[in-house]
């Protein structure tokens, strides 16, 4: 047996993004470090996920990856090419092979279109599709998200969340993009949806090769569906590895706690409640303040592991049996 | 055996209209022993909500309410308005989802806590500060002192769920209503709150009716819960006995709704919860339901009993039971 090597399709490289920090007359305070320092690689055919508590830094990279923004300092590359040293027409391009979908299907569809008129811009802006071929093409992609062509004069507001989000996966899947960032695509949904839509992505992947970065909080869907998991707490990547590793055996204290904290269908007795509580106490419950934590560690305030140099020196990206890991703690090596 | 402390009997609430009622959910019966943790689970739309708005009588306008609620041998929508007010805060407090749209942004943290405690127990302001103060440690704020004088804004999302908690307990009430505390939340955080929720239930010796839309949160935090579907309650057992054994197709289907493990198909429910205006005539659950007969289509199943305490509305489970 042979295994395939996997081919890389975008790279990110010491990204940064911060955002000034400026009292009510401009005086520099410092630093929010949305994204500080994050490097990782998507492959072809991949799910890329990447959890996190809010706040830690996960849309932002969402963001930069379709250029919305401009980073700080850093690189993208996709297929090898920087994305920030795109010209228009390449830009063009660029965002033909990388598309959306949005947490909220009820903001992120225009509410004065109707379906085919929101089905059929893609085609018009990149001109890819002669005029007389465009509306097979959508029923095509329709019939692909699990809804039938009698829909394409109606307006969004017609439909529920669930079918928004159908609507929006379809255009997002018009140009046959390589990478779709789904940003919490499900979290606006309820759960007998989110099983609908969970299914159409396995069958998205099953039947068109496309990369997924995969953003969500909701960890049993993280699982279920991603190959590779990227842990963001604060800004920066603090454990990655395959998803059976990240859920199976933890190493970063964070990860831990988020899984911890992650509620799972069991039956708890009260006497267990009551000891749960006691050791979940010693946990420091907040960290409001973003800003000015440039030494040491980025969990260390609410860390149970935490050593003295955690204090003074930030953990370097280091690997650790097949996965990449920032922690000071030898114990978990 | 524990008491009954909360009783509802056929609750219905209707939308009034100009010529017609629109019944928003009807038939609603369970009840809340004293010191127990009571579920109500359903997706957005089913009722939940409006559930618990009734018991404390808190509907939004045009919506009002059929049947009984018994709380402590007093019925409450027969009271006046006068009468309940002094029940809410006092003997029945409720949390909401969203704390920053339900603290008032204007008053110090310390003011909103002592509120309950001035107008309820007749507390004076200084009497009613300094046990605000202590509430504020109950809920483990760190320097209380210093957080009565903040305003909403200077705190977390957390926190301020925290300082709501604060003020449902002021007054040691027996029902504390929970409406998706944790949903706005971060999954730590969210595990901080359950665990003090659970520790405060404990030691204040409260019962709790917990409403949220998330089935393993309740499966942990629950000892009995009732599904709700289309403004019905559609099973209602002890938690441990409704996720071993569930009998409604319904509960069946948010089951295997859930991802568990990687690879394995997930077995959605079939199409979506109806608009109001479509809902079928019979059993509400007729049109997405995988395992119906040709009478659901025409009758309404009752909550009935098919095995100790665990109840259903569904003709096909007694059906099959038989």
């Amino acid at each position: 047996m042979y295994e395939m090597l996997p081919e890389e399709l975008l790279k990110i490289k010491s990204l940064k993004k911060y955002y000034a920090d400026r009292s009510p007359f401009g005086k520099l305070r410092g630093y929010l470090k949305a994204v500080d320092d994050v490097s990782f690689v998507i492959n072809k055919d991949q799910v890329f996920a990447l959890v996190g508590e809010s706040g830690s830094g996960k849309s932002t990279i969402a963001n930069l990856i379709l250029r919305l923004i401009e980073p700080t300092s850093g690189e993208i590359y996709f297929k090898g090419k920087n994305i920030f040293t795109f010209k228009k027409n390449q830009l063009m391009e660029y965002r033909k092979a990388v598309q959306i979908i949005f947490q909220d299907p009820f903001a992120s569809l225009n509410p004065r279109m109707r379906i085919i008129d929101i089905l059929s811009e893609p085609f018009k802006i990149h001109k890819i599709v002669e005029k007389e071929r465009i509306e097979s093409k959508i029923s095509q992609m329709l019939n692909m998200v699990g809804m039938s062509t009698d829909i394409l004069n109606k307006y969004p507001h017609e439909f529920s969340g669930g079918q928004r989000q159908r609507i929006c996966i379809a255009r997002a899947l018009t140009l046959s993009p390589e990478l779709l960032v789904a940003d919490e695509p499900l979290s606006a949904l309820d759960v007998s949806i989110q099983a609908q839509i969970l299914n159409l992505f396995q069958k998205i992947r099953q039947e068109v090769q496309i990369s997924f970065l995969f953003i969500s909080h909701d960890l049993k869907i993280v699982k279920y569906f991603s190959d590779v998991v990227a842990v963001m707490c604060r800004g920066k990547i603090v454990e990655m590895a395959k998803s059976e590793d990240i859920f199976c055996s933890p190493l970063h204290p964070y990860t831990k706690l988020l899984i911890s904290s992650a509620p799972e269908l069991r039956i708890v007795r009260e006497k267990e409640r009551k000891h749960d509580y006691i050791e979940r106490k010693n946990i420091a419950p907040d960290f409001l303040n973003q800003i000015d934590l440039s030494l040491g560690c980025v969990f260390r305030t609410r860390c149970l592991y935490k050593v003295d140099i955690c204090q003074q020196v930030e953990p370097p990206l280091r690997e650790v049996s097949g996965r990449i890991l920032a922690c000071h703690n030898d114990l978990f090596t | 055996m524990k008491q009954i402390l909360l009783d509802v009997q056929n609750l219905s609430f209707y939308l009034k209209l100009e010529k017609s009622k629109v019944y928003l959910g009807s038939n609603i019966t369970f009840n809340l022993k004293e010191r127990e943790v009571f579920g109500l689970v359903g997706e957005s739309g089913c009722g939940k909500t409006l559930t618990a708005l009734s018991v404390v009588r808190i509907l939004p306008q045009n919506i009002y309410p059929e049947g009984k609620i018994i709380f402590k041998d007093k019925e409450l929508l027969s009271l006046s308005e006068e009468q309940i007010r002094h029940f809410r805060g006092r003997h029945i407090s409720m949390i909401f989802q969203e704390p920053m749209t339900s603290l008032n942004p204007v008053m110090t943290i310390g003011m909103q806590i002592a509120e309950p405690l001035m107008t309820h127990l007749g507390l004076s302001k200084k009497d009613a500060l300094s046990r605000a103060q202590e509430l504020l440690e109950a809920v483990q704020i760190p320097s209380s002192k210093e957080r009565l004088k903040n305003y909403p804004h200077q705190l977390s999302g957390g926190m301020r769920q925290r300082v709501m908690i604060a003020m449902a307990i002021a007054c040691n009430p027996s029902l504390l209503i929970a409406d998706e505390p944790t949903t706005a939340l971060d999954v730590t955080i969210q595990a901080e709150i359950l665990n003090l929720l659970q520790h405060l239930r404990l030691t204040n010796n409260m019962s709790v009716l917990f409403i949220t839309h998330d089935l393993s949160l309740i499966s942990e935090q629950a000892d009995r819960v009732a599904v709700m579907y289309a403004g019905r309650i559609i099973e209602l057992a002890e938690t441990e006995d409704l996720f071993n054994n569930p009998q409604h197709p319904y509960t069946k289907g948010l089951l295997a709704s859930l991802p568990s493990k990687k690879g394995i198909k997930l077995t959605p429910i079939q199409g979506i919860v109806p608009p109001i205006a479509a809902v079928p005539k019979g059993c509400k659950f007729f049109d997405r339901c995988s395992d119906k007969s040709k009478n659901c289509e025409e009758i309404e199943p009752d909550l009935l009993e098919i095995y100790n305490n665990h109840y259903v509305r569904c003709m096909r489970c007694f059906q099959k039971s038989y």
